[in-house]
């Protein structure tokens, strides 16, 4: 199995999982084509390929580097895509699930949320070459400043709005954070952010830890425990 | 010497308004007390008052909403929802008894009208029926909309320094065995002859209304200044029998009489001429759209321009974070208002007038 994952700086939590995970044992291939920010979205679609635009250096070096050496995605080699971390503001958007607002209202905000994001503009262009199954993977939740009781309730019910009013039509299935790395209902437990490493764009070693206090990016534990969930989401 | 003789240019019409063009304002409003970045302010009014407020955001002020836009929602269903039009979701006010009414709900909202209206499945406020553009899913669901606009309209209230409201209109729509006023015409499906009737208020009584309603303001927040305009835009359709244009002119005058002279009786209470900038004869109509009706988006900068540069003139540093008019222009740019943004209620009665 080889899977084709395609995102931004999340993506690195999920890479460092992937190489310690790969080491120790058997797990489907991955193969990463990765930026910060919202750049990889801005790829092109050329003849049934997904590649960065021809004046765009700094998409065409971070996919080549992150890639290991691939210029551009062909959805045919791969069995399945994924989509990582693109789209902000998760943490947000499970607040809103909250509020004493008609069920109208939040219906509208998560459809409009997901239209405008990030995500779903990669995932256009991604459609319009390929009917392979896509996940997404959604951000992390924004890390708690203390943790509190293992509960996931809120982030529950943004999904599942998610993915009823807005990813079924586009044949996405959301990938969801795992239940035992949420608290407080929506957020991430705090020790998930620790020591949290920064996506290498430049090559070589990874570029540094992100700063202290970092709440939105997570580490190397976190992305085991979410491979974890996916891998066993796929069998 | 002759009482004429020293009075300044602005004085005289030959000087301040012939001698001038449509954007000769200098002078229009002297304001009596000064707006600052950290204060919070209320808007509410007329459908013209929506332009205010995203005018004082857009110069880098704080427009005071309490009842906060939902997050993830477009800025186009934002408007559509009843978000960012006013401080919280009241719709249009455009009385001074309507102004009262919702004073007395944010006080006490058992008072709130218990009537919902059912169509095809759907539930709607009948104070404010165009909220959710396709209704509610469910009685709870308005019962709750109502708890939360009117908590928030407490305190747009309690926790503001500025509260300004634009009054719009002295025609209205009452149930009489209930007691209160609609915000708007009940449509044809809901129009009841035997309980719904048509006001016209008079000067005495649109006067008292909105002394009651600033004692009531002030009783809650005593430190609170208030800010009157009039909505220069015109009646859509009168129910009075008379000529619209005339009905507009009687209704104008009394809201423009009353306002001006709560400024005079109250120093809390200032009034701002937005409705003498966009009438001015000297604009010969220009500050309006083809239907002679809507404000453009000239006339509503002309109107904001005046606001500011009086702020700064009389103040002296400007209350905002940039240039004035270079904000304005880049707001005008980047968020072009048009008059889809702007939701005015009352224009639901051109589709009830069969055409004409």
């Amino acid at each position: 199995m080889n899977i084709c994952v395609i995102g931004n700086s999340h993506v690195a939590a999920i890479k460092q999982a992937y190489d310690l995970m790969a080491a120790r044992g058997d797990i489907p291939a991955m193969t990463f084509f990765a930026n910060r920010g919202d750049n990889v979205a801005k790829m092109v679609v050329k003849n049934g390929i997904l590649k960065p635009a021809k004046e765009n250096h700094r998409l065409q070096a971070a996919i080549e580097i992150t890639s290991g050496g691939i210029k551009e995605i062909d959805p045919q080699k791969y069995d399945f895509i994924l989509v990582l971390g693109l789209g902000r503001a998760i943490s947000e958007l499970t607040a809103m699930v909250l509020r004493p607002i008609s069920a109208g209202a939040k219906e509208r905000a998560i459809q409009d949320f997901w239209e405008a994001s990030v995500a779903f503009e990669l995932i256009e262009k991604l459609r319009l070459i390929t009917k392979k199954t896509i996940f997404f993977g959604l951000a992390p939740l924004t890390a708690a400043k203390e943790d509190g009781p293992e509960t996931d309730d809120t982030y529950r019910e943004m999904l599942a709005l998610s993915q009823t009013l807005f990813f079924d039509a586009i044949d996405v299935s959301i990938v969801r954070q795992p239940p035992a790395t949420i608290t407080h209902g929506g957020n991430t437990k705090s020790e998930y952010a620790r020591d949290s490493q920064r996506l290498d764009v430049q090559g070589g070693a990874a570029t540094g830890a992100h700063p202290i206090g970092e709440n939105r990016h997570m580490n190397a534990a976190y992305g085991e425990a979410w491979l974890e969930g996916f891998f066993a989401a796929l069998t | 010497m002759h009482p004429y003789k020293s009075l300044p240019s602005h004085a005289f019409w030959k000087h301040a308004v012939a001698g001038g063009t449509a954007f000769s304002t200098e002078k229009m409003w002297d304001p009596k007390f000064q707006i600052s970045e950290s204060d919070n302010i209320a808007t509410y009014g007329s459908c013209f008052a929506q332009h205010f407020g995203r005018a004082l955001e857009a110069r880098g002020l704080n427009w005071f909403r309490p009842e906060v836009p939902v997050f993830g929602m477009s800025k186009a269903n934002l408007t559509s929802y009843g978000y960012n039009l006013f401080s919280s979701r009241t719709g249009n006010i455009y009385t001074t008894s309507q102004m009262l009414q919702w004073i007395e709900w944010a006080a006490d909202p058992k008072k709130y009208p218990s009537e919902i209206w059912c169509k095809n499945g759907r539930y709607f406020d009948s104070i404010r029926p165009t909220l959710e553009p396709n209704g509610f899913a469910s009685e709870e669901e308005v019962v709750t909309a109502r708890s939360v606009t009117c908590a928030a309209f407490h305190r747009s209230i309690t926790q503001s320094q500025i509260f300004v409201f634009t009054l719009g209109l002295t025609e209205s729509w009452v149930n009489k065995k209930q007691g209160f006023e609609y915000g708007i015409c009940p449509s044809p499906a809901n129009f009841e002859p035997d309980s719904h009737e048509f006001k016209n208020m008079s000067y005495p009584e649109v006067e008292a209304a909105l002394a009651e309603a600033i004692s009531k303001l002030r009783a809650m927040n005593p430190d609170l200044k208030i800010l009157l305009t009039v909505s220069p835009v015109p009646l859509v359709a009168t129910a009075s029998g008379k000529h619209v244009l005339a009905a507009t002119t009687h209704s104008k005058a009394i809201l423009r009489a009353v306002a001006g002279q709560a400024a005079a009786d109250y120093e809390f209470v200032d009034y701002f001429p937005s409705f003498e900038i966009i009438n001015n004869p000297m604009s010969r109509g220009v500050f309006f759209e083809q239907n002679m009706r809507s404000v453009n988006d000239v006339g509503v900068s002309c109107v904001m321009d005046t606001f500011f540069t009086a702020q700064s003139q009389k103040f002296g540093s400007p209350p905002t974070k940039g240039a004035p008019r270079e904000r304005a222009q880049s707001s005008a740019l980047d968020e072009k208002l048009t008059d889809d943004d702007i939701v005015c209620e009352e224009e639901l009665l051109s589709a009830f007038g069969d055409g004409k």
